[in-house]
């Protein structure tokens, strides 16, 4: 009897982790804060590493091409992020609501560190250096928002 | 004098070459997450690694020979052989992050796309193993690596808070953002990153190509118990630069060019340029001790005719496995696979194959067939079963914490 | 091979043992003293480690397991530490032999009395070097 068992025992323990992982499925509170809050610390480092990288660009304390890598490495975090947003599904309403924000602030993010790269790149005519930290100085205090919420 | 300059020499080039990929990142990471919290365990693995590598050093300047010719003689082929795979595998993966981690060093400097470098780091590592004497080798990039110096002057420069560091560094504690599990496995990633499996192979190995006699014992113990420990002060220089400039901004480090920004911001472009200069030198001379591993402790266990000091026609099965191992950890890291993530998984398998590398040099350095004379003295033998402790409980903790925290998520 | 039990020995247990003379020749545990040894040649070149050994009846007969004095034939080497870990036995082509004529000395590592280039067991080793390693630039200089 107990060494029949165990297959059957094997096969519920597997389909309820398994079910555990179904898309949309049933997700604890705190769940739902970390797949919210993760992706906005990761922007948050992110816009961080940015400011931190155009300040030292602007003072002349960074090469152009070590800050080009910097800011790009920053752009791939963000982008993570926003795709970490993007597959969270919502299961009510209100983490709906949370995601839009969030995803908001995170996309103010991404604009922030693109533009700070093209600076670096001297590839346009946009926005010079104070600008650049402005602006990533107003998607760190969004996501710093968020954070808080 | 000659011999005070044959010294330093001997000094420098252990604290030049002390510093690998590993060591960077993981103390870079712990510093932004952790501050010097987690200090103490790189004292724990610089004692460890100096035990070992003067264990190793010494049991080829007795005997004149290698230590994993030695393990399959006395622990015969079943043991040697499990010590052979994990080995193997270990080396070759750290032979990647090391590639890889050239690859990122020459990226900062010349913004060129790191899937380029790629295969020139590895050429170039390559040519260096094939045509370079060992002591060049070793001198050249040790020498070179001393310039990862100025991550302890940018400590100085950064001008921080030292009774804050102080604190951090005397009185660990867990901070309250991380949790201990995490706070955990992070020791067990420092402590691997500290006490590299391939080390003592290399050690060893390293001193029956340079011929050493039981003359120069005397000399390896001066380079480690001076050498290691600096390198260690440099580790934690490492994460201390982090702590200061990452650490209040709660910033992730994730790339290589970010573990670099506080030295700019501590001594601007000239600093940036020393600091890039020391990384390539480190990370290519690790690459190249790594490179050598893999040949040295294939060939010694299957009793080919190995080393440097050969011309590679003598030693044509040595320098094939080398050039295997290069072309295999080419392919890993040209699938786009981030280097740091592999460093990251690189030092916590060294953790895990410990054991396995270090319990059968305890054995070999107590047997009197070899040593002779020579044999560990009491003191090293308690250290040496303390360290097996520690080095046991580090690798059977470190799988259950890595699927625990999700690898330090 | 069953287990043979205590009523069945042929002989009573505390009968005297008659003393046998000592074997003539280098008596060796081959554990000890052979296997897993390295095998240096006369230049002091490294040629290959112990893996299995190759025994014969002092008659130079078949050398059957747990029977009689066994007399060493030759050392063996190559695919046959794979046997030796797993079990089973490579056919007698397949065997790498250095004939025990050939070894000079027993210690730490063994030493051969001829060179290595002559040995059969080195064989991977000169195409490895004739085919590949010869043929890149530089492989036949010494290191500078």
């Amino acid at each position: 009897m107990q060494v029949r068992s165990v297959p059957a025992v094997v096969v519920l323990a597997a389909a309820m982790s398994l079910g555990g992982c179904a898309v949309g499925g049933t997700q604890t509170p705190a769940q739902v804060d970390e797949a919210l809050s993760d992706p906005i610390d990761q922007a948050a480092s992110a816009v961080a590493t940015a400011a931190l990288t155009a300040r030292l660009l602007r003072d002349d304390r960074l090469t152009a091409a070590a800050a080009d890598v910097a800011i790009a490495d920053a752009l791939h975090e963000v982008v993570d992020a926003r795709g970490s947003l993007a597959m969270f599904v919502p299961p009510d309403a209100e983490s709906n609501d949370r995601r839009t924000t969030a995803s908001a602030a995170v996309g103010l993010a991404l604009d922030a560190v693109a533009d700070a790269r093209a600076w670096v790149n001297a590839s346009s005519d946009g926005p010079g250096a104070a600008d650049v930290v402005a602006e990533l100085t107003d998607a760190a205090a969004a996501l710093d928002a968020q954070a808080g919420s | 004098m000659k011999k005070l300059l044959g010294v330093a020499l001997g000094v420098l080039t252990a604290i030049g070459g002390f510093l690998d990929i590993g060591d960077l990142v993981t103390n870079a990471v712990v510093g932004s997450r952790f501050g010097l919290s987690l200090a103490w365990v790189v004292v724990v693995g610089i004692v460890g690694i100096c035990l070992f590598a003067q264990m190793s050093g010494r049991v080829a300047a007795v005997s004149g020979r290698a230590t994993f010719e030695i393990i399959r003689e006395r622990l015969g082929p079943r043991a040697a052989g499990a010590n052979l795979v994990a080995s193997l595998l270990i080396t070759v993966l750290t032979l990647t992050a090391e590639i890889g981690g050239v690859a990122l060093a020459l990226q900062l400097a010349s913004s060129v796309e790191p899937r380029l470098w790629i295969p020139v780091a590895a050429l170039g590592v390559w040519i260096v193993i094939w045509r370079a004497k060992f002591s060049i080798m070793e001198n050249v990039t040790g020498l070179v690596g001393l310039a990862l110096v100025v991550f302890a002057v940018s400590v100085f420069l950064l001008d921080p808070d030292w009774s804050e560091l102080g604190h951090q560094a005397l009185q660990p504690r867990v901070p309250a953002s991380e949790d201990h599990a995490t706070y955990w496995y992070y020791a067990i990633a420092l402590f691997g990153a500290a006490m590299t499996p391939y080390e003592v192979f290399f050690f060893s190995s390293g001193a029956v190509e340079e011929r050493w006699t039981a003359k120069d014992i005397g000399q390896s113990r001066i380079n480690v118990l001076i050498g290691f420990p600096l390198g260690g002060l440099l580790s934690v220089a490492i994460a201390a630069c982090a702590a200061i400039v990452f650490l209040p901004a709660q910033v992730q480090v994730d790339s290589l060019s970010q573990i670099v920004l506080p030295v700019a911001l501590a001594g601007g472009k000239l600093a940036l340029a020393v600091v890039i200069v020391g990384i390539v030198a480190a990370t290519f001379g690790a690459a190249l001790e790594t490179g050598l591993s893999t040949g040295y402790t294939l060939a010694q266990f299957l009793g080919w005719s190995w080393g440097k000091f050969r011309r590679p026609a003598s030693g044509a099965r040595f320098h094939l496995t080398m050039i295997v191992a290069l072309v295999a950890a080419v392919g890993i890291l040209m699938t786009s696979v981030d280097p740091i993530k592999v460093t990251e998984f690189s030092v916590v398998f060294s953790a895990i194959a410990l054991p396995l590398t270090y319990l059968p040099i305890l054995v070999v350095a107590n047997d009197r067939e070899y040593m002779g004379a020579h044999v560990n003295g009491r003191v090293t033998n308690a250290f040496g079963l303390v360290y097996l402790v520690i080095v046991l409980v580090a690798s059977v903790a470190a799988i259950p914490l890595m699927m625990w925290t999700g690898a330090g998520a | 091979m069953s287990r043979v039990r205590r009523r069945a020995l042929p002989f009573p247990a505390d009968e005297p043992r008659e003393e046998l003379p000592p074997p003539e020749g280098l008596v060796l545990d081959a554990r000890l003293h052979l296997l897993d040894r390295q095998v240096l040649d006369v230049d002091g070149r490294p040629v290959a480690t112990v893996d299995d050994l190759e025994l014969t009846t002092p008659d130079g007969g078949e050398h059957v397991d747990g029977g009689d004095d066994a007399v060493v034939r030759a050392l063996l080497s190559g695919p046959v530490l794979g046997t030796r870990i797993f079990g089973g036995r490579p056919p007698v082509s397949r065997w790498h032999r250095i004939g025990w004529p050939d070894v000079v000395e027993v210690g730490t590592v063994m030493r051969l009395g001829v060179r290595g280039d002559g040995l059969d067991v080195l064989w991977v080793e000169r195409w490895i070097r004739d085919h590949v390693v010869g043929r890149i630039p530089g492989g036949r200089h010494d290191p500078e």
